[in-house]
């Protein structure tokens, strides 16, 4: 019997309503993301790589179709089934990073753990482990703004694997940083997926980023394109 | 728990805006305590005797009276949208760290309830001294005229 895989999207679709107007983000895309996978999406602005990430990560709901992660349909979940799932099961990138501003580097890698019914001792032996892992272990009680940008994404990363999610999902986490700083960033989620078989999921626009994933997958106006495929132009 | 570190250091990091709700909120509990003993005071007077009663009505003080707590009302009403107002700018200006704990698995219910922590704190703090002043200062000229 072969194993199913971690992420299972079948015919998704996703309709915003802007007013009068219908905007469709995804139609009908299908995709299945085994487990160990680093995939990167792909493609011009406004082609529904993001929504994309959201109805994986269950931040958003697919307006028909079906998203099973792990076997479970998380469409089906209800909004606080979905919370506490989420904290369990995904770890978030974000372009912006967004770290809690008044919270050290170690708060803000400890903040998902709250939710966790961990010990104090044991979230503190996570929170090392995560930023050992970054290599931040001496910025522990710097605050965000006494980090540089490159080391505030290395710090979300590390609040992302704290829980140690079977999914990691990162939306632009190259977006808002400069050439070295996302090559370290790149190289750190390379590593995770290679040494700690986590699973990745990454949005990106820049093609560098995009090189350090194991496969890439093009997003073109709401379709997903078939493996291999470029959109043209 | 870790709401009631960022609900503090909040406050300390905008100390302006937290001391604007602290003091709308405030002013409007002492609007509101001055007003209720004044109300309750003048309950009592009724008691004391017919000729203080009629003294009380005839007085050119009693249409002052009543323009005074439709003042205070009307006050007490616009001290609250200012502190609502503040506070709803607080909420505004962090929206995307709301959303950021949403994703982390943060509850709806959760992050509702450490705003409203955050606003109840200040009232507590801009509340209770001027309601405790007020009420002295009341009772005790209260206690001066009978």
């Amino acid at each position: 019997m072969t194993e199913p895989a971690l992420v299972r999207i079948t015919n998704l679709s996703r309709i915003f309503q802007r007013d009068n107007e219908k905007v469709v983000a995804l139609a009908d895309c299908s995709l299945e993301i085994q487990r160990g996978a680093f995939l990167a999406l792909m493609g011009p602005s406004g082609s529904g790589k993001t929504t994309l990430l959201n109805i994986i990560a269950g931040l958003d709901r697919p307006t028909s179709g079906d998203v099973e992660i792990e076997g479970v349909n998380i469409a089906a979940m209800s909004d606080r089934e979905l919370t506490r799932w989420r904290n369990q099961n995904i770890g978030f990138v974000f372009q912006s990073f967004n770290l809690i501003p008044v919270l050290t580097a170690f708060e803000n890698v400890e903040l998902p753990l709250l939710l966790t019914g961990l010990s104090k001792q044991e979230r503190r032996a996570q929170v090392e482990t995560a930023m050992r892992l970054v290599g931040l272990e001496d910025r522990m009680s710097h605050l965000p703004r006494q980090l540089s940008g490159g080391q505030e994404q290395r710090v979300a990363i590390a609040r992302a694997i704290g829980t140690d999610p079977s999914l990691i999902l990162a939306d632009e986490p190259t977006g808002d940083l400069d050439a070295r700083s996302a090559e370290d960033v790149m190289n750190l989620l390379a590593r995770l997926n290679a040494d700690f078989g986590k699973s990745i999921v990454m949005v990106t626009h820049d093609p560098r980023a995009a090189h350090h994933a194991a496969g890439i997958r093009y997003l073109d106006k709401g379709l997903l394109l078939p493996e291999g495929e470029e959109p043209a132009g | 728990m870790r709401y009631w570190t960022i609900i503090w250091r909040n406050v300390a990091r905008n100390p302006r805006r937290a001391l604007l709700t602290a003091v709308s909120i405030g002013f409007s509990l002492f609007l509101i305590v001055m007003e209720q003993i004044a109300a309750d005071r003048r309950l009592r007077l009724e008691a004391f005797s017919e000729r203080g009663y009629y003294e009380a009505q005839t007085a050119a003080g009693s249409g002052l009276r009543v323009l005074a707590s439709i003042l205070t009302v009307f006050m007490g009403i616009g001290a609250c949208f200012a502190a609502m107002n503040t506070m709803y700018a607080a909420v505004a200006g962090r929206a995307r760290e709301i959303g950021t704990l949403r994703a982390l698995g943060f509850s709806r219910a959760g992050i509702l309830a450490s705003f409203m922590a955050e606003a109840v704190l200040l009232a507590l703090i801009g509340g209770w001294f001027p309601a405790r002043d007020a009420a002295r200062k009341t009772i005790v000229d209260a206690l001066r005229s009978s």
